[in-house]
């Protein structure tokens, strides 16, 4: 951006004109670039997570600043650059507004790109994963509890990259785990039984009716999930369990996560 | 900076021998520039090489504009906007609305809301705005303390005038819930029409925002 690399831009390399191309794309992050720009992390469908800078995107009038806003989907017109795409035109296809207008929503839908931005790899396109993301993203706008939409998209999200937590049996010796309660351990990454030797010391306990709820949210059709309902022990023993499943991934928390637990205070 | 840089900068020779012996307090210089949001390497030599030219009064003026704004500026102890003095100008003026507040999220938005002369009530700078992802919670910004001024009872009016952002929306939800749940009675209202979603309020014109505070609605 400064001095330093223009100096490189204006040497006599040959180049043919900018690559230009235009992608699905949802806002995950943004930040702020000098008095009038903003730098956005989008996933595209098409090529992955990817930087853009979108130029004079604060200024109000600016055909970029809604378009540039995270927790948005539209089609964005950007051009290859060195380090990041310029995003030149967009076209906003959904803001979900009705997420927006409330605020445990937008903590949840914080939280999902959080989650996508932590664990995705720059330039490796999923477009099943982000068609889960958006998809996930409608469910919340449709009104469907956010908790749920967000432990609803967690589950697939890990399934798709390869880390879902392994709930049936027993990750050990493969036998269903008695009645009563059960064990999940993070750095296992599923339930451990009783009876099978030494207990992991990072368990967590809860009782084993969470299966069954887990099993319903993974085969839930999204149309479905506005009518589950979750008592509240339940939802606390799940977002525990995948709380610190993604910190042993991850190895840390999500930041947003503290606004969810901030914002219980008002349920 | 290398020396060598500097000399390909100075193609006047009698100037670069004066500049010679000063070399590392002007690279000293060049490099405190760069420091400086939105400046870049060949805007600081520009900048320190201007420095050079002007005079030495020019140059202690400048000197003691910087130390004194770190030595005499601080935070208003009522409404945390800057200030030189032992409560700000506009908290202390009796002419001003003392029922409504408007809360904004940096310094930068009280000038843009006195420039439009339409606002008669008192601010409350919170100094940024919650952002869950970047780990940015209420208890970083001065929340508490807009909690403890409404809690006097003198304030009937909540303005909301963050930027319609999500972080901004999300600080304005956060404020007027909190204000409900700790039985704030008066009205709480969101600075809302003409502003485009995701726009920095202090670049907005005057007649936007005009519009905006005539336009606001209950939150
Ligand atoms: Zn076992
Ligand atoms: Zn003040």
């Amino acid at each position: 951006m400064g001095g330093r690399g223009s100096r490189r831009a204006t040497s006599l390399i040959y180049k043919p004109n900018m690559k230009t191309y235009t992608a699905g794309s949802i806002v995950l992050r943004r930040i702020d670039l000098g008095e009038k720009d903003r730098i956005i992390t989008i996933l595209t469908r098409e090529q992955g997570k990817l930087g853009a800078v979108a130029k004079g995107a604060r200024r109000p009038g600016s055909k970029l600043a809604g378009a540039s806003e995270p927790f948005t989907y539209g089609k964005l017109f950007l051009s290859a650059g060195r380090d990041l795409d310029v995003l030149s035109q967009a076209e906003i296809k959904e803001s979900f507004p009705n997420v927006k207008q409330d605020m445990r929503a937008v903590a949840y839908g914080m939280y999902m790109l959080e989650l996508t931005n932590q664990f995705t790899e720059e330039r490796n396109p999923n477009p099943e994963l982000f068609d889960t993301l958006l998809s996930a993203m409608y469910i919340l706008e449709s009104g469907t509890d956010a908790e749920i939409t967000a432990r609803y998209f967690e589950l697939q999200f890990l399934d798709l990259l390869g880390y879902d937590p392994h709930f049936e049996t027993c990750i050990r010796c493969g036998r269903k785990p008695k009645q009563g309660r059960l064990g999940f351990s993070p750095s296992l990454g599923g339930i451990v039984c009783d009876s099978c030797g030494i207990t992991p010391s990072d368990v967590i306990w809860a009782p084993d009716a969470i299966i069954s709820y887990i099993n319903a949210l993974r085969r839930a059709e999204p149309q479905k999930l506005k009518d589950m309902k979750f008592p509240r022990g339940v939802r606390r023993d799940l977002a525990n369990i995948l709380k610190w499943h993604i910190r042993y991934r991850l190895e840390h928390d999500l930041k947003s996560a503290d606004f969810i637990d901030l914002i219980a205070m008002f349920e | 900076m290398a020396g060598e840089d500097i000399r390909q900068l100075f193609v006047c020779t009698r100037l670069w021998k004066i500049i010679m012996h000063y070399a590392k307090p002007l690279a000293k210089l060049v490099g405190e520039f760069e420091k400086l949001p939105g400046i870049g390497p060949k805007s600081a030599q520009r900048l320190a090489f201007h420095i050079l030219r002007i005079s030495e009064d020019e140059a202690k003026a400048l000197a003691d504009a910087v130390l004194n704004v770190k030595l005499y500026i601080k935070l208003c102890p009522v409404c945390y906007n800057y200030t030189d003095q032992d409560c700000c100008e506009i908290c202390s003026d009796a002419k001003r609305d003392r029922s409504l507040v408007c809360v904004v999220s940096e310094p930068r938005d009280v000038v843009a809301m006195e420039k439009t002369n339409e606002f008669r009530g008192l601010f409350h700078v919170l100094g940024g705005v919650i952002s869950p992802m970047d780990g940015v919670g209420p208890d970083m910004l001065k929340i508490r303390e807009l909690l403890a001024r409404v809690g006097d009872g003198e304030i009937t009016e909540v303005l909301l005038a963050t930027n319609p952002t999500i972080e901004g929306d999300t600080t304005a939800m956060y404020i007027a819930r909190t204000l409900k749940e700790r039985g704030f009675e008066g009205r709480i209202s969101r600075i809302a029409h003409g502003m485009p979603v995701g726009s920095d309020m202090d670049y907005a014109d005057q007649a936007t925002l005009i519009q905006a505070l005539q336009w606001r609605r209950d939150i």
